[in-house]
């Protein structure tokens, strides 16, 4: 009977110790705010469970287009269209989806589903979105993110779960040194190759007189890197950093910019300032408004993602001395293949389809994007079974920026299903996009690319580009 | 206790038998003590007489094996056929009442002209030993059988069973462990994927706790069960054995025997406890 009675009392334990959990952590996301306190995190109550970010069914909420059928193979895409300049690009990806899913339903293959989702609620969400593409939609890729600092932020997962990703603007040096082949995907090119070109706009007799602020991310420090490896002689002085949102908080991030900023403006103005910066390009060129403009004036060289719609907006604000301002400023980015026929057709379809609310000319990006989606969806339609390696795969066949303009594969709705059919059996491609000839190396890097070099129009306030030497 | 011997002389076969009726205590307790004596033959040769001496004073002495040895000893020197009346005795001492009638049974074959006396007796002896036989028709010429244990197979199967559960509560009790860990480490951290990787497990695991657990434990109980009841199938059978073995042992009979021969008169008591 002793052992019986054991018997049962170690069952009792075991039932204590192990049974009748309570997972129900909260109803509401105020039922989160002492746990959030402790832990030093905004937290948001998802699926009864105090989560960081955003909960995850608010993600990604818009499936593209609407009535795609179950059948769809789903694609992802991570954008930032509140605070940050990815609507247009989103609307590229969109449009390329649609032209893609025309072929693909003529010749009985499934449309693309894309999976959208927003990441700028909170600065944990571009990597949440990430995870809900991978393991609630079970995407074959991602389309996005914009920034290198994105990227960077979702490299790891990247690595862990192997769903190949296809940024449009991820330009940072350090991204073609991540472990691991075809995960990181990037139409444009890697800042390697713009650091040369901004260093080439520095004046002649500026290098031991040139400041340089950088936001202090793998974008900005790779362009800083690249920069001051392309000429000789050059210093920078001062050299600041600064931090943007991107994993931390917004506001104290801008705390950052107006004390380097500060800094700067507590000193003699240099003959020349670098400044490598991206989504407080126009925070940045707002607060030097007056700064270093008694002649001669300072010349503020910028690279590629202060080329967007909100530097413009800041000659609508009313500051007589904005013009003067921005009038100074020059910068490089890459460029696109204006004179091309996928240029033109991409501009006028863009306009068509979404009838000239935005346009794709404010930025280069929106080319990427268009590029990036095709490239992506290209490599879904000629891998047949569709699973993350097999589209990494397939996107490692354009892996040849020599190939014979007629060997290339075209883009856009007449020409999808041809270039799908060639990709599914030949390798050595490359596409001819709207970016130029897009080739990717076995990491992922693009291959080559174009640059320009922009300034501003201030009396029309739009951006002009003329292409780099 | 009482033993009797007794001598005669009979004309059996031709012969001259003496039956000795000697009284002696505490020889054989217990049990009915009579002897055959050989004729002359045997005490006309030294080997046999001397293997007969012995034989007879070791049996006087209870040691049976080594009177067993003598006896045999001495019909090989001399074949006298009473010589077999005495081995199966002493085999009867031994409990060996098998072999006993054997020995009787060429005995009988042996004396083509027995006299009655002697062959009521030897058939009396036949059939003490036959009584014995069915007492314990096993394990008659070897050691005593071993208690039988009807309960071996519920202490078996039991064992099985209680094994397999006790190994059930082990890992229901392991996987009792990981569940709490796993519930730790879901309250830990606020990473949802995090957690709901954690949720996932813990639940998985508090699925396999509790039904490793509850199997585990209902194995063991009617493992346990039937282990109790096998013990207890083999005690009452150990208490039945016990009480046949002592009924056995306990048996008081006492056989007196009387006869006329032209040497007087013999007589013999048979009996025991």
């Amino acid at each position: 009977m002793n052992t019986m009675s054991s018997l049962f009392v170690a069952l009792g334990v075991l039932l204590s110790a192990g049974g009748c959990k309570n997972f129900a952590e909260c109803q509401q996301d105020s039922d989160c705010a002492g746990r959030a306190e402790s832990t030093g995190q905004a937290l948001s109550c998802s699926d009864n469970m105090c989560v960081v970010g955003s909960p995850r069914a608010k993600l990604c909420q818009e499936v593209f287009p609407n009535n795609s059928p179950a059948s769809a193979t789903p694609i992802g895409t991570l954008v930032n269209t509140v605070t940050g300049n990815d609507l247009i690009r989103l609307q590229s990806v969109k449009l390329a989806i649609e032209e893609m899913n025309v072929g693909l339903v003529a010749s009985g293959k499934p449309p693309i589903a894309l999976h959208v989702c927003e990441t700028s609620a909170t600065p944990a969400d571009m990597l949440k979105s990430y995870q809900v593409l991978v393991h609630d939609r079970k995407v074959a890729a991602v389309v996005g993110p914009s920034g290198s600092g994105n990227v960077t932020l979702l490299s790891a997962e990247v690595l862990e779960q192997k769903v190949p990703i296809m940024s449009w603007s991820a330009s940072a040096k350090s991204i073609g040194d991540l472990p691991g082949q075809g995960l990181f995907f990037r139409t444009v090119p890697s800042d390697i190759l713009q650091g040369r070109v901004l260093a080439g706009l520095i004046p002649p007799g500026s290098e031991t007189s040139t400041g340089m602020i950088v936001v202090d991310d793998p974008y900005g420090q790779g362009m800083l890197s690249s920069v001051l490896g392309s000429k000789a002689g050059l210093v920078a002085k001062p050299s600041l950093t600064y931090k943007e949102s991107v994993g931390t908080d917004q506001a104290a991030a801008e705390t950052t910019l107006t004390a380097a900023v500060g800094t700067l403006r507590g000193g003699v103005a240099p003959k020349a300032l670098v400044a490598v910066t991206n989504l407080f390009s126009d925070k940045f060129l707002a607060q030097m408004d007056g700064y270093g403009t008694v002649s001669p004036t300072m010349p503020i060289l910028m690279g590629d993602a202060a080329k967007n719609s909100k530097v413009l907006d800041l000659l609508n604000k009313g500051i007589p001395s904005m013009g003067t301002n921005l009038q100074r400023v020059k910068g490089t980015a890459p460029a696109v293949d204006s004179g091309s026929a996928a240029y033109t057709t991409f501009v006028a379809k863009f306009n068509q389809r979404w009838q000239g609310a935005t346009d794709p000319t404010t930025t280069v990006y929106s080319f990427y994007a268009y590029d990036a989606a095709y490239a992506v969806g290209a490599a879904v339609c000629a891998a047949g079974t569709v699973t993350p390696a097999r589209v990494s795969e397939y996107l490692l066949r354009m892996n040849n920026s020599q190939c014979p303009p007629q060997e290339r594969l075209k883009i856009g709705q007449d020409n999808f299903l041809n270039s799908c059919n060639r990709l599914s059996s030949q390798s050595s491609l490359a596409i001819q996009g709207t970016t130029g000839v897009v080739s990717f190396t076995p990491h992922g890097d693009r291959e080559t690319g174009l640059y320009e070099v922009w300034s501003i129009d201030v009396n029309n306030k739009k951006f002009l580009s003329t292409p780099a030497p | 206790m009482v033993a009797f011997k007794w001598l005669t002389k009979s004309s059996v076969s031709q012969r001259t038998l003496f039956w000795g009726f000697l009284l002696f205590g505490g020889a054989a307790p217990g049990v009915v003590f009579a002897q055959a004596a050989p004729d002359d033959a045997c005490h006309r040769d030294d080997a046999c007489r001397e293997h007969y001496q012995k034989a007879i004073s070791a049996y006087k002495q209870e040691s049976f094996d080594e009177a067993l040895t003598e006896f045999k000893a001495a019909y090989d020197s001399r074949q006298m056929s009473i010589l077999l009346v005495n081995i199966g005795r002493t085999l009867q001492k031994l409990g060996r009442p098998r072999e006993a009638v054997a020995y009787y049974e060429r005995f009988q074959k042996a004396e083509t002209k027995l006299d009655p006396e002697t062959g009521k007796k030897v058939q009396q002896y036949i059939g003490e030993c036959r009584a014995l036989i069915d007492d314990a028709p096993v394990a008659a010429n070897g050691p005593p059988p071993p208690p039988p244990k009807p309960g071996k197979a519920l202490l078996v199967t039991g064992g099985i069973l209680a094994g397999v559960g006790v190994a059930g509560i082990v890992v229901g009790a392991a996987l009792g462990g990981l569940t709490s860990s796993s519930f730790s480490d879901f309250g830990g951290t606020v990473d949802e994927f995090d957690k709901l990787a954690y949720r996932d497990r813990t639940r998985s695991y508090e699925i396999g706790a509790t039904v490793s657990g509850i199997a585990g434990a209902a194995l063991a109980g009617a493992g346990g069960t039937l282990i109790v009841l096998g013990i207890l199938k083999n005690r009452e059978a150990l208490k039945e054995y016990d009480a046949k073995k002592t009924k056995t042992a306990s048996t008081f009979r006492i056989v007196p025997s009387f006869s006329v021969s032209d040497r007087g008169f013999l007589g013999s008591v048979r009996g025991g406890f």
